[in-house]
Parts: C-alpha cells; structure tokens; sequence
C-alpha cells in the first residue's frame, strides 16, 4: 500500500501502523509509516449544482439556471453547489473567498507574509556588529515599525512586542549617536 | 468579514536552512502548519488532518556522517596540534574542542530521519522532523488527532487498497516518473545510482591530497602548478556537483558533502590569497606578476612554518573526508527520481469533496 521512501518497495501490511520502526524487506532501512482511512478514499468529483426545475425556486445568483441550495455567509447571496466554498464550516461564494483571500483576511488562506516588525527588529539589531552604519539603520528601523504598524504580522503570533523592542533599540541608538555627535 | 482567529502550538524540532531560515511544524485546530520564516517573510503550508493519508519517517545515516566527519576533523586538528608548538598548537587545540563540542551536541541529539507526508495530491518532505525523537513525538501527537478526525483505518481497507504508483500530481509536482510493478510481488530494488560528477570530485580531492603529501617532502614549481591546475579542477566540478545536487533527489548527506565541498574551496582561496598578500609584502620589489608569485610560493616549505603546516595538514585531512563521504554517499544513493515534492503552497485544501472545502 505504501512504498518505503527510500527504494519504493511496498511495505508490507505489517510493516504499517505499528508505531515502531520496522525494516524494509528490501533495503532494510528502518521506517515508520503511519497510515490513516483518507488513503482508502476515492476522491471525488465536485457538484456542477442541479438545473433549476421550477421556475418559483431560488436560483444561484451567479448561475441563474441552477437551483441555489444555500446562501453565502458574509454577503448572503444564494448558490448553488458548484458556488458554494467550505471554509471550515463556513460557506461562501466565490467572490467574498476572493476578497478574503487577497485582502489576506482570512487567516486560513494565507500562504505567505512579509513580518515587517521582524525585518524592523532585524534592521535595529544586526547592524550593532558594525557600529558605524547604526547611523543610517537605527531611523530606518523606527520607520519600519511605525509605518508598517498596522500590517499583519505573522499569523503565529500577534503582538506588537518585536515593533516596540526595533523602537526602543533604535531609538537608544539614535541617543547614543547624539550624544557622540554633540560632545 | 470576520477575522478568522486560529492559534497555534508549536511542535518540537526544526530545521535550520542554510544561511538563513528555520523550517517549523505548528498544529492547529484541524490542520498541521509547516512554516518556513527567513529574514521577516514566512512560508505557510497547511496539511488539514482529514486530507492526510500516511506519515512515514525513515531513519537515514546522515547523523552518523556527520559524527565520522566530526571526528576525523576533529581528530586531524589534535594531530597537528601535537607537531605544533605555542600559538599554533594553542590555534588548532581549540579548533579541535570546538569540532569536538559540535560532534558531541550532534551526538545528544539523536539519530537523523526523513519524514514524509501525503495527502492524495501531493507528497511533501517535513524538514523539520528530522530527528527521530522528534519525528516520534510528533507523529504519536498527530495520530491522536488524525484518528479523532478519520477514525482508524482497517486491515481490510488496507488489503483492498491498489499499490501507490503514477500518483496524480498536483500542478507543481514534476511528473512521476513510471515504474513497472507486478501485482503482488515486490519490485526488486533499483541498482545503485553512482554520480559521474561526484567521482570525478572525490578523485581530483584525492589526487590534491595525494599531491600535497609529495610536496611536504619536495615541493617545486611543476607541482605547484599541478595543484592550482586540480585546485580549479576541484572548483569547478564541485560547484557542478552542488548543482546537480539541487536538479535531482536531494539526499542530506550528499548535500551536505556538496556545500562543505564549496567551503573547502572558499577556504583554500582564503589562505591562498592570504599566503599571496603575505608574499607581496614580505618581498615588494620581487613579486612583479602572478607567474613570479606561483614561483615563489612554489619555493616555499611547510616545514617552515607551523601555519602553514596546519593548514597543510588540515586540507589533507578535510579533502580525503570529502572524498570518502561523496564516495560513500554515491554508493549509497539508491533511486533518486520518485513522484514527490508537490504541494498547493496556497494553504487552499486540495482534497475535491462534494462540495468545494477549504
């Protein structure tokens, strides 16, 4: 059922679900392999939605000719099958998931984020190494902070503290070259 | 729009990228995250627990490897050191502990695998479950909420399952490559993979290892035109090696024998360069070209100098550990095409149900 990732050979059925590692009959390499029902599922095809059989029932409103089976979440417009998004018990047409997802507000679909407060603190640490350049950075990190303080940040977690800290560090430095600039 | 809040609790291990990036497994309500950060920007990748159909780990070598090249490095510095004397031996005695060190931190952390997911569309390498401890832990942590997901799977739905071969792929996964199986019986297993490229490079370091032996005795100028002529040599295949590396089946220790490779040549220059810069200064008037250079460094002994020995010594050592380790990493690679490395990267499920989820 399941070829070991090293030379393909199939596992035996014992090999598999034992929560130990177990040798390959043919490489003899250890493996684990744990196996789960959605393997022995047939993936299907998706509903195309049932034509419209009385012309007194709801349509989909982005395919007039089909019968609407439900209404969207966010907006509450009608659809039918082929419309209808699950996202994560929650149904929705496929305009309101485009906007969701280019608008990056539904956190499920995001697939990559730039971490502006990460880059900040970066931008205010790094350069301690070489002092002198701390002259040009340490403003740049307090204006990346301060302009991209509103911008979602990672999707782990969601505190303001990396911002705050690239402000505070950039802002003693900037302390530091005034005092040296001015005695 | 609602803001859809989920949290996420970190799972052990991770896998640092080279140079920068850290790859890292989070679990979520009904998924798995694989996240990849570097430099401020992360890479989200989702694995829903009702999508995933196997989680197979494989213990490899790699952590053994490297130990042995730990060692041996390790080992070469405490043997120059003892010809050494003062600062030198001081220089190499530390460089030793410190391989030491990194040999024994590997060691604590435990023997080295490769875990792999799948789902019906695509197969995915989870970098970060390297370590088997880790990769047990977190696979007995999955398969707690996987079950409470799928429920578990029967020996009967096992039996009635097709083997997996010429899987469909999703769309940027390469295509698979086609193997012929007989029903019920197992393929035998693919004949060992020896890379060209990878012999030629472990010979041209052998024959520069070979070459500075000679020369510690009687080094002249026809040698030392010899060694830059393998030198470049060892460069240039080196870095196709890299490349090659990177166009197929990536293995760990193979990779690894590739970048340090890269390093043992950015390192040679190094002292090259330095040993040249010192030349130039120690004789102003004399060194008027490169040629004039090559002649003096040819005029050089390495009984000399005790740095100079070091390195001598150290770059023996380092090019017969490369050496071996692509040979035996070449002899060892069995098999490096498969259908594999695919994903959405979208973070959209790509199960097709009867209804499109998400």
């Amino acid at each position: 059922v399941i070829p070991c990732t090293r030379c393909q050979t199939p596992l035996p059925a014992t090999a598999i679900n034992t929560l130990e590692l177990t040798p390959c009959a043919a490489c003899g390499t250890a493996i684990r392999a744990d196996v789960y029902p959605a393997l022995c599922q047939e993936t299907q095809n998706g509903h195309a939605g049932s034509r419209l059989q009385d012309a007194r029932a709801a349509s989909c409103f982005y395919h007039p000719e089909k019968q609407a089976l439900l209404p969207c979440s966010v907006c509450g417009r009608f659809m039918c099958a082929l419309c209808d998004i699950d996202l994560n018990g929650r149904h929705l047409c496929p305009v309101c998931f485009e906007k969701g997802k280019t608008h990056e507000k539904i956190t499920d679909l995001v697939a990559r984020r730039v971490c502006y407060d990460r880059i900040a603190l970066l931008v205010a640490v790094l350069p301690i190494m070489m002092v002198w350049i701390t002259i040009v950075t340490a403003p740049v990190a307090i204006f990346l902070a301060v302009r991209y303080w509103n911008a979602p940040a990672s999707i782990l977690s969601r505190t303001k503290a990396r911002s705050i800290s690239a402000i505070l560090i950039a802002s003693a430095q900037i302390a530091i070259w005034g005092t040296v600039l001015l005695t | 729009m609602a803001h859809e809040s989920s949290t996420y609790r970190k799972l052990p291990g991770k896998k640092k990228h080279f140079l920068f990036g850290v790859h890292r497994l989070w679990l979520g309500k009904d998924h798995l995250l694989q996240v990849f950060s570097r430099m401020g920007i992360e890479d989200y990748q989702r694995f829903y627990f009702e999508d995933i159909q196997s989680i197979v780990t494989r213990k490899t070598a790699a952590g053994k490897v490297y130990n042995a090249m730990l060692a041996a490095v390790s080992l070469s510095m405490g043997l120059i050191a003892a010809g050494l004397d003062g600062a030198a031996s001081a220089f190499f005695i530390g460089a030793g502990c410190f391989f030491l060190a990194a040999m024994v931190f590997n060691w604590v952390l435990g023997p080295t695998c490769r875990t792999h997911l799948r789902t019906a569309v695509q197969e995915e390498t989870l970098p970060s479950l390297h370590r088997l401890k880790n990769a047990r832990r977190v696979m007995d942590r999955l398969r707690v909420l996987i079950i409470a997901r799928q429920g578990e799977i029967t020996p009967a739905q096992l039996a009635g399952r097709p083997q997996i071969y010429n899987r469909p792929s999703s769309t940027r996964s390469r295509p698979p490559v086609k193997r012929q199986v007989s029903a019920g019986a197992a393929p035998t297993a693919p004949a060992a993979h020896r890379s060209g490229i990878g012999t030629l490079l472990a010979a041209l370091l052998l024959a520069r290892a070979a070459l500075a032996v000679i020369r510690y005795d009687d080094n002249t100028f026809g040698l030392t035109l010899l060694d830059i002529g393998l030198f470049l040599g060892v460069a240039i295949s080196g870095v196709v090696f890299l490349v090659r590396q990177y166009e197929g089946a990536r293995r760990p220790v193979m990779l690894a024998a590739a970048w340090a490779t890269v390093g043992y040549v950015g390192l040679a220059v190094t002292v090259g360069y330095v040993l040249m810069m010192g030349l130039l200064f120690t004789n102003p008037g004399t060194a008027t070209s490169q040629w004039v250079i090559i002649q003096q460094m040819a005029g050089l002994s390495v009984r000399d100098n005790p740095w100079l020995m070091g390195s001598h010594l150290f770059f023996v050592v380092l090019g017969v550990v490369l050496a071996a380790t692509i040979l035996l990493g070449s002899r060892g690679s069995r098999n490096p095409q498969r259908p594999r490395r695919s994903g959405t990267g979208s973070g959209v499920s790509s199960r097709a149900n009867s209804t499109r989820r998400v």
